[in-house]
């Protein structure tokens, strides 16, 4: 790469940027209007929605109510419970909290914190001896301090697990069975930092956002000049036909594109420094004083050296997007998507107690808005602001190339929307199913599946459930191939793998059930209310091994829907579609519905093993290898399942949780998947069964 | 096709290309050979969509063939494609030159992209200057310009570098007969100065005028590669233009008997 032909296409670009006068004007002035206006509209709008949520009571008469130490007793048992629970975590996060016993049930006063660490569980006790609970909890904390902001929804999930441990004991007790029950209920939460404060933490967060959503159109509007529009002006060709490399060219556009984002990222600060945080701090003065969102130097700084990671990564993104676009007209469609990838995740760092830890970090976008939000706020280390560097070049990197890879490809950098060629795979091959059909076939197959599949399932009994697989995925997939008269073995591959790639198969069950844990990992840190279907399926599989054994086990849940999925998604669906579209495009599409048709929950989990089944279709051409691989990987759950059952009645009696949501496991899955995955690799792709296509590579 | 002949400055070996537009293969071109030694001007002919501008683009190095080779001066445009283009001016209807640039600004910069000093620079300008009149236009932006100011513009652009092979593509596009004829000197010019010229068009006269040598293309296939008068006496015609239909209406009813 040269570096003087990138700068001559820098140079060229910022300059043409400057001739644009009108466009420029705009970049740097809308900062200077809006950022006052959305503090003096918005601050009032945001403060009105932060009205309490209070839940619904659900009660139940379980208190012996002639034993008056009852509801004490279990009050100190909670205390206890939590205590234990947050033993460890409460030294790690400081934060303390206590619980005050309200004596009567009207007066509810607001209590004071002594410290901003400190959470505060006010009970109260039924006035009315007959009451049909323990009685109403509130929760004071201060949102002043994010920790205890985040420790607050943990509490509110352990209240809901002891009264379950509570409700059992009685229930079993008292040998009857119910649903949900609550027995403490947690009336309301009440964030005494003062109201101004508040204020200052969503202002922050919009101002955040407007930044970041300002940065990415001007760099949106960037990227559209600089290649789209030499498309629609018939420019590119002068510029290919020079001895500059497009490497070169696209490079020195990014730099420009990046330029163009810090620009408008300047002209923002300016904004935000001269009116947005003077605003806000004078709302604020009396109940907080003076440190929040004013900007001293360091904080000035900061914010400046953060502007070019923000530049970056808005700069990969709008020219990635634009790399698809023949006109300006066409990038601006392309835009729209940009927007909402940009504004959802920022939005939704908007909710409540969202703070940047775990998984926050790397969320494009909802990183860099919390970021700045705790800038303004005064809130950041630098840890967090190291972590957010990373996360942020290394994901504007990936961007980038990806843009420099699209727009690379061969005749595309002139066609533009040609790109597509990447998913698409112009070749059709003689005698063989159309798309359409094989669509329609999998489709049918799945509503099927899913339908009286699913009714037959709900039976709970061996048959009904292998029925359901081998009815309605694998009949109709025999069916239909003999009705269309297609050659089973081709379209099928009902090839044998080779025993190198038997092994290498072995292998990678490996880094496979590393990825699927760390794909639940980070499902369970976005959406933790999931574990229900999951704990269904075990508890559906030890059912099964008590009344059956295991070899029916196996047969249900590991061979039947290997076979039978294999068939349909790796056999039909997979060898109709890849007529059409690229291996890339086949492998995702099989790959999503798949995971999608293992219910919403699992989806994500298994989203790597599907994708990972269809690359191996691929590149073994042998159903035979997915389908042993499909089975092991099913075994492999099904006997975790009894035998962890197993070991732990025998241990204790009752199942401990084995929820694992720490970053640090982490460490060693990647490294389990680092060193078995390139082995495997090796192994799958190193040797080929004798009727292997070449061509279809 | 593997034997490298240094004295071609052009040679084009089993050229195939097709596009893929609504699921459908479209054959631009097919089997296309063609050998230009130094020094000579290649006329290029054929009817609109013939595949003229598809050849042109792959033999500068804008597009990659399917299949087939291109050499420049003897080298394979696929591994030194920088150092060729270097030597290359390309001229067509897709190179336009940047509307919100001046046209001075404009030559500068493409210039720059070839490493030539500031001083060459201006000294080419000057020297197209007189042949081409755009002193008048030189420093108005491109948006502004008419389409045969702007085509003025072009052709300096294309040819501020010196290039030792130049591909034009229907560069006469919007310039008056006065400029045009001031075209055909330049190109007659750089003829003399030992330049290869490949010239594409279907304006038939300036053909005539200037070429040595001139292949007649047509659904993406050669049919007839020679001189003027080879082809007027083959068709035994009286001039090119009836030659040129000669040809092409032959090639279609051959296509059509055996159907
Ligand atoms: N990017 C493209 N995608 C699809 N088809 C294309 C593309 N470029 C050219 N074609 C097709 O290739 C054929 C040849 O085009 P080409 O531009 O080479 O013709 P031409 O001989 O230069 O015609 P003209 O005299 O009108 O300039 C045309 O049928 C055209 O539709
Ligand atoms: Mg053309």
């Amino acid at each position: 790469m040269n570096w003087n032909n990138v700068l001559i296409i820098y140079k060229k670009e910022v300059l043409s940027f400057f001739k644009n006068k009108e466009a420029l004007l705009v970049m740097l002035l809308v900062p200077l209007i809006i950022y006052p206006g959305i503090m003096l509209v918005t601050g009032d709008l945001v403060a009105g929605q932060l009205t309490k949520k209070s839940k619904a009571i659900l009660n139940l008469d379980i208190v012996d109510v002639s034993d008056n130490d009852s509801i004490d007793k279990n009050l100190i048992g909670l205390q206890t419970f939590l205590q234990d629970r947050y033993k460890e975590e409460l030294n790690v996060r400081k934060v303390t909290f206590s619980i005050k016993v309200q004596q009567t049930y009207k007066s509810k006063k607001t209590p004071s914190l002594k410290e901003k660490s400190e959470i505060l569980l006010s009970f109260t006790k039924p006035s009315n001896p007959t009451a049909q609970s323990f009685g109403d909890i509130n929760i004071y904390y201060d949102s002043r301090d994010d920790i205890s902001s985040v420790a607050v929804n943990e509490i509110e999930i352990a209240i809901e697990d002891y009264n379950s441990t509570l409700l059992n004991d009685e229930l079993i007790k008292r040998n009857i069975s119910l649903d949900i029950i609550n027995l403490f209920h947690i009336q309301d939460f009440h964030n005494i930092a003062p109201k101004g404060h508040t204020l200052v933490k969503y202002g922050s967060s919009l101002i955040a956002i407007t930044l970041i959503f300002l940065v990415f159109v001007s760099c949106q509007y960037a990227a559209t000049e600089v290649l789209p529009a030499e498309r629609e002006q018939n420019t590119l060709e002068t510029l290919l036909a020079t001895p500059l490399e497009w490497k070169e060219i696209i490079v020195g556009k990014y730099f420009a594109i990046v330029s163009a984002g810090i620009l408008n990222a300047f002209s923002n600060l300016t904004g935000i420094v001269l009116f947005g945080g003077s605003i806000i701090a004078s709302i604020d003065q009396q109940s907080y004083g003076s440190d929040l969102l004013t900007f001293t130097p360091l904080k000035v700084f900061t914010l400046l050296l953060t502007l070019i990671p923000l530049a970056l990564m808005c700069g990969s993104l709008a020219l990635l997007l634009v790399s698809f676009a023949k006109t300006r007209m066409a990038a601006s469609y392309y835009s729209l998507p940009g927007m909402l990838l940009v504004s959802i995740p920022a939005a939704i760092s908007l909710l409540p107690n969202t703070e940047l830890t775990g998984i926050w970090y790397s969320i494009p976008f909802a990183n860099i808005t919390l970021y700045f939000r705790n800038l303004f706020l005064g809130n950041i280390t630098v840890f967090s602001t190291i972590i957010i560097f990373i996360n942020i070049i290394g994901f504007s990197g990936i961007l980038a190339l990806c843009s420099i890879f699209v727009s690379h490809r061969k005749d595309q950098v002139l066609a533009g929307g040609a790109n597509f060629s990447l998913f698409y795979r112009p070749k059709t091959e003689k005698g063989s199913l159309s798309l359409s059909e094989g669509t329609f076939i999998a489709l049918i197959s799945f509503i099927l599946f899913t339908t009286i599949g699913m009714v037959l399932q709900t039976k709970m009994e061996p048959w009904s459930i292998a029925l359901s697989f081998w009815g309605f995925l694998f009949v109709p997939s025999l069916l239909y191939m003999k009705f269309k008269r297609v050659n089973p073995m081709d379209f099928l591959k009902l090839y044998l793998p080779t025993a190198t790639q038997i092994i290498g198969i072995l292998i990678s069950l490996i880094p496979i059930l590393a990825l699927a844990f760390i794909f639940q990992m980070i499902f369970n840190t976005m959406v933790p209310e999931n574990t229900q279907s999951s704990e269904m399926m075990q508890n559906l599989i030890l059912n099964f091994n008590n009344q059956y054994g295991i070899f029916i086990c196996i047969f249900i849940f590991a061979i039947t829907p290997g076979v039978t999925e294999e068939f349909i998604f790796r056999g039909v669906l997979f060898s109709s579609l890849k007529n059409k579209y690229s291996w890339i495009l086949v492998i995702l599409i099989t790959g999503i519905i798949f995971a999608f048709i293992h219910g919403i929950n699992r989806a994500i989990p298994i989203l790597p093993v599907g994708i990972f089944l269809g690359w191996l279709r691929y590149r073994t051409q042998s159903i035979f290898s997915v389908i042993f691989f499909h089975i092991c990987f099913n075994s492999i759950a099904v006997l975790q399942t009894i035998f962890s059952n197993e070991i732990q009645s025998k241990i204790n009696g009752i199942a401990p949780n084995l929820e694992i949501n720490d970053i640090k496991v982490l460490i060693p899955l990647v490294l389990f998947i680092s060193l078995t995955g390139p082995l495997a690799y090796f192994c799958i792709t190193k040797s080929q069964h004798k009727y292997f296509n070449q061509d279809e590579l | 096709m593997n034997q490298l002949d240094t004295n071609l400055a052009i040679e084009i070996a089993h050229l195939y290309k097709s596009f893929h537009a609504n699921n459908k293969e479209i054959k631009v071109l097919k089997d296309i050979n063609i050998k230009i030694p130094h020094g000579k001007v290649f006329g290029l002919l054929g009817p609109n969509g013939a595949g003229k501008t598809t050849a042109l683009r792959i033999i500068a190095g804008i597009l990659e063939p399917d299949k087939g080779e291109v050499f420049i001066n003897g080298c394979n445009i696929k591994k030194n494609k920088a150092d060729i283009q270097r030597k290359i001016g390309y001229l067509s209807t897709g190179t336009q030159s940047y509307p919100i640039f001046t046209g001075r600004e404009n030559i500068k910069l493409f210039g720059s992209m070839y490493n030539i000093s500031k001083e060459v620079i201006n000294q080419r300008i000057k020297e197209l200057n007189n042949v081409l009149a755009f002193d008048d236009i030189l420093d108005k932006k491109c948006q502004e310009m008419s389409t045969g100011q702007k085509q003025k513009i072009n052709i300096a652009r294309t040819l501020i570098h010196d290039p030792e092979f130049i591909i034009f593509d229907e560069p006469s596009n919007g310039l008056d007969i006065l400029t045009s004829k001031k075209l055909m000197d330049i190109i007659k010019e750089k003829k003399e100065q030992g330049k290869s010229i490949f010239y594409s068009t279907h304006i038939l006269s300036e053909i005539e005028l200037i070429a040595d040598e001139i292949a007649i293309i047509y659904k993406g296939e050669i049919l007839i590669c020679a001189d003027k008068t080879t082809l007027i006496q083959q068709t035994n015609t009286s001039n090119l233009s009836e030659a040129f239909l000669a040809i092409i209406e032959e090639h279609a009813s051959k296509n059509e008997d055996p159907s």
